[in-house]
């Protein structure tokens, strides 16, 4: 009988197999100029009990999560009956976020402990980059030469983007731009001044994208101390 | 006599069992943060130096960081209505002169402080960078979150 209730209690704890999701990672590409993502999960009960969710977190507050199917009861929980289907469904503000971005989904089951949900899902986000800056920083080591570096800058539209501007918010770092193509490639030149002190500059440079909220990208260039081996 | 050895026995082994299902189940017991234990890049509250300047990201809203920040603490987060140049603009010219960053987020479930610390990195600029674990809520257990 002890064993029997053994049993009993694991068996409701494990309840959590029967939801059945079509995939837990889900990815999206969306246009360069894209405001939102929305992405979604489907997923089933394939058990022979009720399945309630009793909450579901991104982890990001970029991400705004809804679920769909089931009930939702006096206590905010969600009853999924079985062989009820239903859908995650979460929506990326983009911002000025691109290229590739992974954002998970927790998903809180009835039981489940506080700081460990059942399930995770993961969404993949893809946003084009329509202008690519490499690197993103350039270094300069204490009293080195202060020789000149560039910052490759690569248009991937399909229209033409031209840089309009180059600014350094450090008047240490002189800038040249060189056009390789023009609307498509470009090198921005930057030389030190000096390297006798330490220093930094934002080196901002604006374009005429017509993807307006990667318009503006920014690097680094900094003079600094020689790192410790 | 024996029988209520047996009986005894009995209830430890079933709640041995109990006790290791829930552990396999639930997890360890929550106790304070164990360095050995956490995430690579992430550093418990009480591991981080006493003697050196901190500078600390609050990657939460900018309305939880005006409320409850932590003191002295900058904001860099995702959302889509922030400026994100201006923000890592401010984070790395501070990073430059104090090379040794802690990012915060609501709790460990919270993905944010992670992204940025990963975006800090890409650049190499040698500071030492680590995401807290327990996040806001380490801070605030600890009482360094003023009360308001």
């Amino acid at each position: 009988m002890r064993t029997l209730l053994v049993i009993l209690t694991l068996s409701s704890q494990l309840i959590w197999a029967a939801l059945e999701f079509e995939s837990k990672l889900v990815e999206v590409h969306t246009a360069a100029d894209a405001q939102k993502a929305t992405i979604d999960f489907k997923f089933s009960n394939i058990g022979e009990e009720p399945v309630f969710i009793s909450h579901i977190d991104p982890d990001c507050d970029c991400l705004t999560i809804q679920a769909a199917g089931g009930t939702t009861l006096p206590d905010k929980r969600i009853r999924y009956r079985p062989g009820e289907s239903g859908t995650i469904r979460s929506t990326f503000k983009i911002g000025n976020n691109k290229g590739q971005i992974d954002q998970k989904v927790l998903v809180w089951l009835t039981g489940d402990p506080k700081d460990k949900p059942s399930i995770q899902l993961h969404a993949r986000i893809h946003v084009p980059e329509v202008i690519t800056m490499t690197p993103r920083s350039l270094k300069w080591d204490l009293g080195s030469k202060p020789l000149r570096q560039s910052i490759e800058v690569v248009m991937h539209h399909r229209q033409a983007i031209h840089v309009t501007e180059t600014n350094s918010t450090n008047a240490n770092f002189q800038l040249e731009l060189e056009p390789i193509e023009n609307g498509k490639r470009y090198l921005i030149w930057v030389t030190p001044k000096s390297t006798e002190r330490p220093g930094i500059a934002v080196i901002e440079v604006n374009t005429d994208s017509p993807v307006k909220n990667q318009k503006t990208q920014q690097v680094f260039a900094m003079v600094q101390r020689p790192k410790a081996e | 006599m024996i029988k209520a050895f047996i009986q005894a026995a009995a209830i430890m082994a079933i709640a041995l069992c109990a006790a290791m299902t829930t552990w396999w189940i639930v997890g360890p017991p929550e106790r304070s943060c164990d360095p050995s234990l956490i995430e690579k890049g992430q550093i418990c509250l009480q591991s981080i130096p006493s003697d050196r300047e901190i500078v600390w990201i609050d990657a939460r809203s900018r309305s939880e960081w005006e409320r409850d920040g932590l003191p002295g603490s900058i904001l860099w987060n995702m959302k889509a209505s922030e400026d994100a140049n201006a923000m890592e603009a401010e984070a790395i010219n501070r990073i430059f002169t104090t090379p040794y960053v802690v990012i915060y987020c609501n709790d460990e479930g919270c993905g944010t402080s992670k992204k940025i610390a990963k975006r800090i990195r890409d650049l190499d600029m040698g500071a030492e960078i680590y995401v807290l674990h327990g996040g806001w809520q380490a801070l605030l257990s600890a009482g360094k979150i003023p009360q308001h």
